[in-house]
């Protein structure tokens, strides 16, 4: 059961920490969280169709399917991320009112489809392991037990992360929020390099460093610095590039949109 | 004019150009990679100790024997990739250091443990 517990948890600490992050938000800015029950659907049964075709997307691009869908996914994410960071820069410094209706819409479109994704990606696995569960267990009860203490334990963190963020002054939320975004899109590119070294489409390296020692990825703290900034105790370059090339991504278009608005506004 | 290109370069400008990246990789593609099977039967990996060159690339082709899926993963090897029932996947692993890489099904991590010997 402890197994079922650990692999449920890891899967849902990171969509956990991206969901209440993006309510905490959308609840200090006002802007509606009723997002949450589209992008929660469109997850869960993306998940389960992601997870029924799993065998014939692997199969794709000479057995490389699998990794090239997850980087894309991810790499997506990164996408939607980025666009959900500039928005709150602007809602930020100019306010609820520079933001034109149409442009609301179109940001509760793209939280529903990163959240959808997140899900998505992360309960696939999880739908794949409770279906190889339930054909090889005779007894069902310890899955429901360790999946339902797995959610609960990674629910309730999402919990307490959302609480202690709304309780903080709007300016600093947003800062801290931005900048966890950031930090997770960045996690989310080394990840999505790490499929394509995977599956041969990039070139394998050695490792640019190796932490192991002073923090292990099997720990929970490892696995909590994973969620929260994609921690890896033996990145390769590649990784490591994809990295940092995201965080210069991030503050160059914050950068530059914030400049655009302000000239145009003069 | 390709064959100039050595592969710290590339790796140097991996950061500028993934679309060097690419063609670099196309190169690798016709390079012989040795392949390496490992078989997964009722949740145990055969051979569950596998031996490797060191600093070379190998493809691992894992096929999963059972008829339920299993994921192969790695904290050493940074590796990690779901295999349904019945089906084969493959990663590949390397250059790498020599040492002990272990790895593990995440699906069944009881029974299903092995290690790679870089040597």
């Amino acid at each position: 059961m402890l197994v079922t517990v650990i692999i449920f948890l890891r899967e849902v600490l990171e969509a956990a920490l991206i969901l209440s992050i993006l309510l905490a938000v959308s609840y200090q800015l006002k802007h509606s969280r009723k997002w949450i029950f589209p992008a929660m659907g469109i997850g869960f049964i993306g998940a389960s169709i992601m997870a029924y075709y799993l065998g014939e997307i692997s199969n794709l691009l000479d057995g490389t399917g699998q990794e090239v869908m997850n980087s894309f996914l991810l790499m997506f994410m990164v996408v939607l991320t980025n666009l959900i960071c500039v928005w709150l820069f602007q809602f930020f410094f100019r306010g609820r009112d520079s933001v034109q209706p149409i442009f609301a819409t179109v940001i509760r479109l793209i939280l529903i489809i990163n959240v959808s994704i997140a899900i998505m990606h992360e309960g696939s696995e999880l739908s794949i392991y409770s279906y190889s569960f339930i054909q090889t267990h005779k007894n069902n009860l310890s899955l429901m037990l360790g999946g339902g203490l797995g959610l609960g334990i990674g629910a309730s963190l999402g919990a307490i992360v959302y609480y202690l963020l709304i309780n903080l002054q709007k300016h600093i939320l947003l800062k801290v929020a931005i900048g966890v975004l950031m930090l997770i899109a960045a996690g989310m590119a080394s990840q999505a390099a790490l499929y394509l070294i995977q599956s041969g489409w990039l070139p394998s390296q050695l490792p640019l460093w190796d932490t192991s020692q002073i923090i292990s990825e099997r720990s929970i703290t490892g696995q909590l610095l994973y969620a929260l900034i994609g921690y890896e105790a033996t990145p390769s370059p590649l990784q490591v590039s994809f990295y940092f090339a995201v965080i210069i991504f991030f503050i160059v278009s914050i950068y530059i949109v914030t400049r655009l608005k302000h000239s145009n506004s003069i | 004019m390709r064959s100039s290109l050595s592969i710290n370069g590339v790796n140097n400008k991996a950061v500028l150009s993934v679309l060097l990246l690419f063609i670099f990789n196309i190169q690798q593609v016709f390079a012989e990679t040795p392949v390496y099977e490992i078989r997964i039967k009722d949740h145990l990996f055969s051979p569950s100790k596998l031996e490797i060159p060191a600093s070379t690339k190998v493809k691992l082709m894992i096929i999963n024997e059972d008829t339920t899926p299993e994921e192969f993963e790695s904290y050493e090897l940074n590796r990690e990739k779901v295999i349904m029932g019945n089906r084969k996947g493959i990663i590949f692993i390397g250059p790498l250091q020599s040492g002990t890489y272990p790895f593990f099904g995440e699906f069944n991590p009881l029974t299903a443990q092995g290690s790679i010997e870089v040597k």
